[in-house]
């Protein structure tokens, strides 16, 4: 993006009553232009908000994070550079850069580092923090070719890795990539010292594009998809099975077919991150089974979930997996090598993302990789992420086996179920913050909440959030609802509730709002019910009690006379309203 | 309308959001309450940014109006 288009994105109206978001940017130069690149960026993800941009004092970053009051703020960006950590590794002080001072400006940098740390271990814990390595180059301090990195330029870099790798590992904490960084904005196009000098602005204006742009894809992150369907020949692996049999297909170097066993192990390292991955492929099925069961295989068959092999429109065999996942054909991507089959599944899903595998090209598998690295990267991947594949065959299989109503209370005394409630006002609970945004079936009302709102809603002193965490005898599935609400005296009125797919036919929805009337003590609920396309379950359900969709009240008179018997184990965590 | 005063009245209105087209060539810093140091820096990156030229910062400093820095450009483009 040109300084130009972010200027006049900025401009462009707004949707009347859109909702606030503020982002700290926390850049100690003269930040002009980030603020304006990161505010039209911003823009270009979440059009329907309106972004302000609040930046920092000049020259003081460590200072100024130490003191804001995070609360406010929809998320905060930090942009370190090394004259943050110690004045003398930047052009507008003169500290000397003999080598009788690189260990007191190493102990600057450690303490800078530690400062910064602290800083962001605070505000991480109340919104998401993005952070920004050093991203220009550190003067001349040592005098070797500038081809050679010697003691103290490796010596500042320890640290800074150290700090890095804490950053990764913190919840809330977003590093940004060096590596694509260098991609998109190479480091000999990123420092201007003309403008560092009269200024006090270091950076070149291409430079401080690719920042924002990277910042912004962390500050507020796309939806990441949740399956991939793939086919079989000349994609997962090299040949057509039926010509060339089981033991001829290729996927090693040896067969010249390297790229297919690299797909493999990307499919492999997506379904550990809990990726639903499934199979729509032409082709006989006994005989691709086979070939799916070859052990040098580099992903496991067990992967795979549903296979979808016959010589079936791929369309069908798209339409049935996206059922038995019971997801949407937007949260999906499909990947086959032939063209007129991803052109016939677009036609007949247009939200469904399509790639071409890339064939015999290697040098475009980097790219293809690329993509489903964005269409499938998570901040963080949870454990409800690991475990969802899991539990989605078991549940295919459970509802086999209850396929008999008369069989349903046995089975479900059965199961050892057990529910972990946890009552708070976490607004950092970034798995319910994820329910309520994705989920479509069992929603109230289908209303998505904003990051922004989301803390404001439960700073009041009346709200409260409520999950739940499942488990029984066939695994664990993490937290599977989210609700919001508020109680005032006898009386909760519940404004959000969700409960993921996975989870249904468990009597879970009847178990949340046992507890609710139990733990909060309240004689009556109201829910802000709104029917939506897809809210089917929801509706279902109150029919079920009894609730009445024009005024959605439930007694605990009437929901005591009307729910069935619950056998799950109960636990909760301590709660905090 | 030459191709120089499109391209750059095009720049002003982005750096400049009450500019429109009629005035925009009238533009000078003393009739534009927003034309300060932040305007001007941004002003001076639009015009970088959009003709692929580098400015003496100082003499940037010096820009007082719409006509003065066309001026400035056209004596840079004929190189």
């Amino acid at each position: 993006m040109k300084l130009r288009e972010a200027l006049e994105l900025i401009r462009q109206a707004r949707p009347a009553g859109a909702e606030q978001a503020r982002y700290l940017l926390g850049c100690s130069t003269t930040s002009t232009h980030l603020q304006t690149f990161l505010q039209a960026y911003l823009l270009r993800q979440r059009p329907e908000l309106a972004i302000e941009i609040e930046a920092i004092l000049y020259g003081d970053l460590l200072g100024s994070l130490e003191r804001i009051q995070p609360q406010g703020y929809t998320g905060v960006t930090v942009v370190c550079e090394w004259y943050d950590l110690d004045p003398r590794l930047g052009f507008r002080r003169l500290g000397g850069w003999a080598p009788s001072v690189f260990g007191d400006i190493i102990g600057g940098v450690r303490a800078g580092l530690g400062r910064l740390q602290n800083a962001i271990e605070k505000i991480s814990a109340v919104v998401p923090v993005v952070v920004a390595l050093p991203t220009l180059p550190l003067p001349p301090l040592e005098i070797s070719v500038p081809a050679q990195t010697v003691g103290f330029e490796a010596e500042v870099w320890s640290p800074t890795w150290e700090f890095a790798r804490w950053c990764g590992s913190r919840s809330g904490v977003r590093l940004l990539s060096p590596a694509e960084l260098d991609l998109k904005s190479p480091s000999s196009v990123r420092f201007d010292l003309r403008t560092e000098l009269s200024q006090g602005c270091p950076y070149q204006v291409a430079h401080i594009s690719a920042l924002a742009e990277l910042m912004s894809r962390l500050l507020a992150p796309a939806t990441a998809l949740k399956g991939l369907i793939t086919d079989l020949d000349d994609t997962l692996w090299e040949g057509i099975l039926g010509e060339v049999g089981v033991s001829g297909v290729g996927f090693t170097l040896e067969a010249g077919a390297q790229i297919h066993g690299l797909y493999q192990q990307f499919l492999q390292s997506l379904a550990e991150r809990g990726v639903l991955i499934g199979i729509a492929s032409k082709n006989d099925s006994a005989l691709a089974e086979q070939a799916l069961a070859r052990t040098d295989l580099l992903v496991r068959r067990a992967s795979f979930f549903p296979a979808e092999i016959h010589w079936q429109p791929k369309s069908a065999s798209v339409g049935r997996i996206l059922k038995r996942w019971n997801v949407g054909p937007e949260a999906v991507a499909f990947v086959d090598d032939s063209p007129l089959e991803v052109a016939e599944v677009q036609a007949h899903f247009p939200t469904i993302r399509c790639l071409v595998f890339p064939g015999k090209d290697p040098a475009r598998l980097l790219e293809f990789f690329a993509t489903l690295r964005e269409w499938f990267g998570k901040p963080k991947i949870r454990d409800e992420d690991r475990i969802r594949a899991r539990s989605l065959q078991r549940n295919a299989t459970m509802h086999d086996e209850r396929y008999d109503p008369a069989l349903q209370e046995a089975f479900l005394a059965g199961i050892e179920a057990r529910l972990s409630f946890q009552l708070s006002r976490n607004g950092n609970d970034e798995r319910a913050f994820e329910l309520v945004n994705k989920t479509n079936q069992f929603n109230l009302n289908g209303r998505r909440i904003p990051e922004v709102r989301w803390v404001d809603m439960l700073a009041q002193r009346e709200s409260f959030l409520l999950t739940v965490a499942y488990s029984d005898k066939f695994g664990p599935m993490g937290k599977i609802v989210a609700l919001l609400g508020r109680r005032v005296g006898r009386e909760a009125t519940v404004s959000t509730w969700v409960m993921s797919c996975r989870a249904f036919s468990r009597r879970i929805e009847h178990a949340t709002l046992r507890y609710l009337f139990e733990r909060l003590e309240v004689d009556r609920i109201a829910f802000e019910f709104e029917a939506t396309e897809r809210n089917i379950p929801l509706q279902e359900f109150f029919a079920e009690l009894g609730i009445p969709k024009s005024a959605p009240i439930l007694t605990r008179k009437d929901f005591d006379s009307r729910c069935p018997s619950l056998p799950h184990a109960l636990e909760e965590v301590p709660a905090h309203v | 309308m030459s191709e120089l005063d499109v391209r750059l009245s095009v720049l002003f209105r982005a750096a400049f959001s009450s500019l429109d087209e009629q005035n925009v060539r009238e533009a000078t810093r003393d009739s534009l309450a927003k034309w300060d140091s932040i305007a001007a820096m941004t002003l001076l990156a639009l015009i970088e940014e959009e003709f692929g030229e580098q400015f003496d910062l100082e003499e940037a400093a010096g820009w007082t109006s719409y006509a003065q820095i066309k001026e400035t450009l056209e004596k840079r483009l004929r190189g």
